[in-house]
């Protein structure tokens, strides 16, 4: 079964004077963990804004699980949560807050709430914080609310765009012992970071984007069988801006 | 027995696709919530504005001016005074919602949440009229204080709190969303449309006051109605025809409802 469905995506800003993603198409199968990596302005944001339905796509079509991203889009962000790179975020909320309104805008309320909330106030260590308004966070902590959040729904599809960046070792640990955890139990799951080590440990499939085009699209054991992925992704980077 | 079970149950399913129940009240409670937290600035500047608009026009100003109609002039300033803190209230209320969701990025947060656009305004709106039923209450303290103590048509007042509310939380929705992120163009808004109209929508003055060549020109103005419906509501004179009045304010909502469902639709400055 196909979890997303990206075909000839393109995308042009209103201000920008060429395109973002010049039409990227890629099938991401239920289960898989991929990485979709590439230089800072490569097009993945864009492409994760284009699935999540925060930037509409000027061509092509994205289904997640056979729901076109626009027209049936109800259905198309009840698979998904998303951990974006900023903190979009209320900062005058409180961590409990935070949960219970995402929990809510799913649909979610109640004992079942309740249950999933304090399971991840656990998971990520924020039970003692529960009570914080976010804007009084640190930054590492911030980044584990952001990712309670993308899971409270408890979302077939996980979006990750750069979970670690500013977080400590040990949350890194956590997160990703969680994250594999997800994945065993069928999770789709796509992580972009540019902690290559931490690509290496958790994908089995990784996608690279320059200039919005995908430039490379294998298995990690492929990708590393002769040598670290730093190496190869270096390679295939260079090698394409010469 | 069967057939009209089966109906029912197609019924219920259709209105649970369309709409999203609890996540609507979700987003009301936020909207709720998030004007608890600025209790102050919902509630009290109002409350604070009224005292001292009513103090100054109607108690040391007004003892000087003769009854109007038949009414005194603190019972006749009054209702301009509550209309003019409903309108800025309300419309502060949801402009500065969407523009700080804005600001924040939030609008990005729920752009990826399974709910409607209907949804998102209709939050933005009960939040709006739960703000104007709070300074109703409120200003009524003022009413108590002053002396003003006539109340006609109770039901009317608050069919015209809800108009003025809808209309005006929908107008700060569009102004929100065009001020992108510009604190100038944010209060601009203010400034230059809904201040110059207040005061010269008949809040202050009778517009039989003003020069008759001149007196055709209130009629264009949407918060001159407001004012008058409102100023029915509670002494039991108006200066226009209601049915109009209701009228205008009740199309001006449907354009400003329509072009927020178009600007939702298509992203304008929401989506990138």
């Amino acid at each position: 079964m196909i979890a997303i469905e990206i075909h000839n995506l393109k995308k042009r800003y209103r201000e920008a004077k060429k395109e973002t993603l010049h039409g990227i198409t890629l099938s991401i199968p239920k289960g898989q963990f991929i990485g979709l990596l590439g230089p800072n302005g490569a097009g993945k944001t864009t492409t994760i804004s284009c699935i999540t339905g925060v930037t509409s796509p000027t061509e092509g079509n994205v289904r997640v699980f056979g729901h076109d991203v626009i027209q049936e889009y109800r259905e198309a962000r009840a698979c998904i949560g998303v951990s974006p790179q900023d903190f979009t975020i209320d900062i005058f909320q409180s961590v409990d807050e935070i949960l219970d309104y995402q929990a809510g805008a799913f649909g979610i309320i109640g004992q079942t709430m309740l249950t999933r909330r304090d399971e991840l106030l656990t998971v990520f260590d924020l039970m003692t914080h529960r009570h914080k308004k976010f804007q009084f966070l640190s930054g590492g902590l911030k980044r584990r609310v952001m990712l309670a959040k993308a899971m409270m729904h408890n979302p077939k599809i996980l979006i990750l765009d750069e979970p670690t960046a500013g977080v400590d070792v040990e949350t890194r640990k956590v997160l990703w012992n969680f994250l594999k955890k997800l994945h065993s139990e069928g999770k789709t799951i796509i992580l972009t970071s540019h902690y290559l080590e931490e690509v290496e440990e958790l994908c089995e499939r990784v996608v690279i984007i320059k200039d919005g085009t995908v430039i490379a699209d294998d298995t990690i054991d492929n990708f590393t069988k002769d040598t670290k992925l730093e190496n190869v992704y270096l390679s295939l980077v260079e090698t394409e801006t010469n | 027995m069967y057939i009209s079970l089966l109906s029912r149950l197609r019924l219920t399913k259709y209105y649970f696709i369309c709409m999203n129940w609890i996540g609507l009240y979700t987003l009301i409670r936020r909207e709720v919530v998030r004007t608890k937290r600025v209790l102050g600035q919902a509630v009290i500047t109002p409350f604070v504005t009224a005292v001292l608009y009513i103090f100054v026009f109607g108690y040391v100003i007004g003892s000087n001016i003769t009854a109007i109609q038949g009414i005194n002039y603190i019972s006749f300033v009054f209702p301009g005074v509550f209309t003019m803190n409903l309108v800025m209230a309300v419309f502060g209320a949801t402009s500065f919602s969407i523009y700080f969701m804005k600001f924040q990025k939030t609008i990005e947060d729920m752009l990826t949440l399974p709910l409607s656009y209907t949804e998102l305004m209709v939050s933005l709106i009960v939040g709006g009229v739960v703000r104007a039923l709070a300074i109703t209450v409120s200003l009524s303290f003022v009413a108590i204080m002053f002396g003003v103590n006539t109340l006609v048509h109770p039901w009317i007042l608050i069919g015209y709190v809800l108009l003025i509310s809808i209309l005006f939380g929908l107008f700060g929705i569009v102004a929100g969303i065009w001020a992108d992120n510009s604190f100038e163009k944010f209060g601009m808004v203010t400034n230059f449309i809904l201040t110059p109209l207040t005061f010269l929508g008949g809040a202050f003055y009778s517009v039989h006051m003003l020069p008759e060549k001149w007196q055709f020109i209130v009629h264009f103005n949407p918060i001159f109605y407001a004012v008058d419906g409102v100023r029915y509501a509670l002494t039991g004179y108006h200066e226009s025809s209601l049915g109009v009045g209701v009228g205008i304010l009740g199309a001006l909502s449907l354009l400003f409802l329509c072009l927020c469902v178009y600007i939702f639709k298509t992203g304008w400055k929401l989506r990138s």
